[in-house]
């Protein structure tokens, strides 16, 4: 029996039907190189052009935040910015607080008898502190007892609001007479801090905007005067001899 | 012996029908498809070079404004600090009271023979007072001046309570009611 392998015998198929072999051999690997090549290379375009969209939602957003950082008058902010911390400090601030209650007493003709602090929020930075709901604020909370005229009462409490000094709100009031046009009135409320953030975000986070109580807040601040550091030292107090030899 | 002839030619076979259509259509599909997926191939390329290319201009325009920001890294850590800090100041002042007005409504009820001897309130507007009524034409006037507040709803749940006639012919008592928000605002 011939075991070779007799391929003569199909040259006449492969002649009869080689055009049918042909274009079928074509037509297969068209289809193998649509799947391998084609296909892939139109993934890669879309996926090419989806991130396009997203460079061009973001370079929109930037280009906004550049326009707004053009239009915003930095000296003027720089100029307020210390009077804001007046208003509303970085830290607890007692001094500012003692402060604000000294000018008011002048300027509403009241006399402050007594002033309150949680001790506990002075006393350590561990201390339990109380934040403003809903915001990165603290609270701390404050009781004011004043003598004076009803009217120069209504003056004080309303000062204590009026973005002049020291940001103070009042939770509930008491008012007594003690004689004649006198009256002792004992406030309890609160004096707000907000410590500086870590970081500001990153470079395509929006600018936030500033709604028009917010910049009705600001031309308030704007112009009250500002107190400069001196006004905050205490007098030097005279100290005794400093050589017990002399 | 009569001659005889043989035929060397071998008949030519006929191809079936399907065959014939086979040998026509299957070329022409084999030529179109190439020529289309050659055309096809050629335009994705182009695609892609065209999106890599709009692509890396975005980039570099990105990177353009992302140094401006930058450079300008001052002012926009004072704006937002600024308008952190009133953020916080509209939200706190929006939502505490401001006792003002009504010390001033209560204020008014010092009226001739009428005295305010103290007054308290919260923030919800829960007030008491006491007064002291030198007659009862005051105690009158009172009562007509806490009725006009009610009417126009600046007071409600008006109560008097302990109201004690001195022996001069006065009166002290205490009144205790709701200011409306208006009132503390």
């Amino acid at each position: 029996m011939n075991k070779d392998f007799d391929y003569k015998k199909y040259i006449p198929l492969l002649k009869k039907y080689e055009i049918i072999i042909a274009s079928s051999i074509v037509i297969f690997v068209v289809v193998v190189m649509t799947f391998l090549l084609l296909i892939p290379n139109f993934d890669r375009a879309q996926n090419i052009y989806a991130q396009q969209q997203d460079l061009k939602r973001n370079r929109d957003v930037l280009q906004k935040k550049v326009n707004s950082l053009a239009s915003i008058d930095a000296q003027y902010y720089k100029n307020n910015f210390a009077k804001i911390d007046q208003v509303l400090p970085t830290e607890k601030d007692y001094v500012s607080l003692f402060y604000t209650f000294d000018t008011l007493e002048q300027k509403t003709n009241v006399s402050l008898l007594k002033t309150d602090f949680q001790l506990g929020v002075i006393s350590t930075n561990s201390a339990q502190l109380t934040r403003v709901p809903g915001s990165s604020a603290y609270v701390l909370p404050v009781g004011i007892q004043v003598l004076g005229s009803l009217s120069s009462i209504q003056n004080f409490i309303k000062a204590l609001g009026d973005f002049s000094g020291r940001y103070i709100t009042v939770d509930s009031f008491q008012i007594e007479t003690k004689g004649g046009d006198a009256f002792i009135a004992t406030l309890v409320g609160k004096a707000y801090f907000y410590p500086l953030p870590a970081t500001l975000g990153s470079v395509d986070t929006p600018l936030p905007n500033m709604n028009s109580d917010e910049e009705k807040i600001l031309n308030t601040i704007a112009k009250i005067q500002q107190t400069s550091s001196e006004e905050y030292s205490l007098p030097s107090s005279a100290v005794g001899k400093k050589n017990l030899f002399q | 012996m009569p001659k005889r002839s043989v035929n060397l030619i071998l008949p030519i076979e006929k191809d079936k029908p399907l065959v014939k259509k086979l040998k026509i259509i299957l070329p022409v599909i084999a030529v179109i498809s190439l020529l289309s997926f050659t055309i096809v191939f050629l335009a994705s390329i182009f695609y892609v070079n065209s999106n890599i290319f709009q692509f890396n201009l975005l980039k570099s325009e990105i990177d353009q404004l992302e140094n401006n920001i930058g450079s300008q890294k001052n002012t926009e850590g004072i704006y937002t600090l600024t308008t952190s800090r009133l953020n916080i100041l509209d939200q706190v002042s929006g939502k505490s009271a401001n006792f003002t007005s009504l010390i001033g409504a209560i204020n008014q009820m010092n009226l001739s023979g009428i005295s305010i001897n103290s007054m308290a309130s919260d923030n919800k507007g829960n007030v008491t007072f006491s007064v002291a009524a030198s007659s009862s034409a005051s105690m009158d006037s009172l009562v007509s001046y806490l009725l006009d507040k009610d009417k126009k709803k600046l007071f409600s749940k008006i109560e008097a309570n302990g109201i004690v006639r001195e022996k001069t012919g006065s009166y002290t008592l205490t009144i205790t009611l709701l200011a409306n928000n208006s009132l503390l605002k």
